[in-house]
């Protein structure tokens, strides 16, 4: 924990190095800061539909 | 579940080994058992006349004239609606057809055979670009163009190809994807090639030199030639692949521009459906998003082959042509469809993907589970009948076929 809080103001001092996973509006709005951004694409499985979710894992179990 | 797995390891191999050539065109009515008159194939699942889109009707009444079945395009139209006619989907008829897909017993149809294992698929003959009956187009001019294929080109490229040893399908595909061709919206190289097969029988077995000029002039002339090549070529590969036991590999896809249906291996041949997708593309000048039809078509069967949208890669210059946008971003097409397949295929591979093959064989599970929808290079109609085509561009297909296809294999596996 205490490495974490010296670390905090080098954090917000340097520039950041983002990477995105999943809503690409975030990224998309760093982008129009400037902010160098690698988005991961990344959705809940099954649009997160439980009952699907559930019959992929018997389909593929 | 390891039945699931060797199953679609079995379905993969029936893709990867199918050897597709092009053997003969004769007319429907000879060589599609049942098809009868007043008998009308359709692209898509199965529809009735009252939920068909603009398009399609308008296609229906051009070709009830075309067949003689009616005097004109209103008497065709009321035939249509009280019943006269018996609307089928191509799919039942080991045929394919682009867009509204008319199918009936006079006109001319491509015969591609799967070498491998015997089967036959149909397509009709590509009538060009501009009005065509493929985008609901039905004047005069539409009507004395299929009459001239069903007269003059389909038999002379009949007579053609029964007197060779066909034209072999797979090595020419193979060719066109490093040429720049994708099969679904371009097809400038095959088209090339394709000619270059013909016409030295062509010439041998022509009677007529000025025929064998208009014959070559048209094939020359129309850069989609062989996307109907293509679409029977995707249908002698698949239909081997039906009705495998507990495989999830999807065998066709294919919209009528009102529903979007697919099938899948282990449930036969029924369709999972759901409302078609509107394309987004680039528009003819004095067109626009208004005017166009939703999806249509059987050409997604090249898709289900790998081709189309999923060799992307393979043409940049369509993703300029259907707004996908930049040439680089072709790849993603490419890499995203290789997330929702089994497999991949080594003899037709994209140079710049570093030979990859195209991405084989949709797997209704990756679908669901990635949420990654086929994606799908399509021309435009527009939506009114008679008008014909107005753009091209790129649709998803619907996922809720897919999740509506795994509940059915669920149920058909007995694990819903």
């Amino acid at each position: 924990m205490s490495d974490t809080k010296d670390d905090a103001p080098g954090l917000l001092n340097a520039p950041l190095h983002v990477v995105n996973v999943g809503l690409e509006g975030f990224a998309r709005d760093l982008e129009a800061h400037d902010v160098p951004v690698v988005q991961v694409e990344w959705s809940l499985p099954a649009r997160g539909n439980a009952k699907l979710a559930d019959l992929l894992s018997k389909l593929s179990g | 579940m390891e039945k699931i797995e060797k199953a679609n390891e079995e379905a993969l191999r029936r893709m990867l080994t199918a050897d597709p050539v092009l053997i003969d065109v004769r007319p429907a009515g000879e060589v599609l058992s049942g098809l009868g008159e007043r008998m009308i194939l359709h692209a898509g699942p199965p529809i009735e006349w009252a939920r068909m889109c603009g398009p399609m009707r308008g296609a229906i009444a051009g070709i009830a004239v075309f067949e003689g079945w009616a005097q004109d395009l209103e008497e065709a139209a009321q035939l249509a609606e009280s019943g006269a006619f018996d609307f089928r989907p191509n799919h039942d008829f080991q045929a394919v057809g682009p867009m509204t897909g008319m199918t009936t017993q006079s006109q001319p149809v491509m015969i591609v055979e799967n070498r491998t294992t015997g089967n036959r698929s149909y397509c009709a003959i590509n009538e060009g670009l501009g009005k065509v009956m493929r985008f609901g187009g039905n004047d005069a001019e539409v009507l004395d163009r299929l009459r001239w294929l069903r007269d003059v080109l389909g038999p002379a490229l009949g007579t053609a190809l029964r007197q060779s040893d066909g034209v072999a399908l797979k090595a020419l595909i193979a060719r066109g994807l490093t040429m720049g061709d994708e099969m679904h919206q371009r097809n400038v190289a095959c088209s090339g090639l394709l000619l270059r097969a013909l016409s030295p029988d062509l010439a041998r077995t022509a009677t007529d030199t000025a025929v064998l000029a208009e014959s070559l002039s048209f094939i020359g002339g129309n850069d989609q030639f062989f996307l109907n090549v293509a679409m029977a070529t995707g249908k002698a590969i698949m239909d081997p692949v039906r009705n495998i036991e507990g495989s999830t590999i999807v065998t066709a896809m294919s919209r009528n521009g009102t529903d979007f249906g697919i099938r899948v291996s282990g449930t036969g041949d029924t369709w999972f459906t759901a409302p078609v997708e509107m394309p987004e593309g680039l528009y003819f000048p004095g067109f626009s998003a208004e005017d166009a039809n939703p999806d249509m078509g059987d050409s997604t069967i090249v898709e289900t082959v790998g081709l189309g949208g999923f060799a992307m890669a393979a043409a940049p210059a369509v993703a300029g042509f259907v707004g996908a946008g930049s040439a680089s971003a072709a790849a993603l097409f490419t890499r995203d469809m290789a997330e929702i397949t089994a497999g991949e295929n080594p003899e037709w591979t994209i140079p710049s993907l570093d030979y990859q093959g195209v991405p084989t064989g949709i797997d209704i599970r990756l679908v669901v589970e990635s949420g990654v929808a086929p994606t799908i290079n399509t021309g435009i109609a527009h939506k009114e009948p008679g008008r014909g085509q107005v753009g091209a561009g790129v649709v998803k297909a619907p996922l809720a076929c897919f999740e509506a296809a795994l509940v059915g294999f669920a149920e058909a596996m007995g694990v819903a």
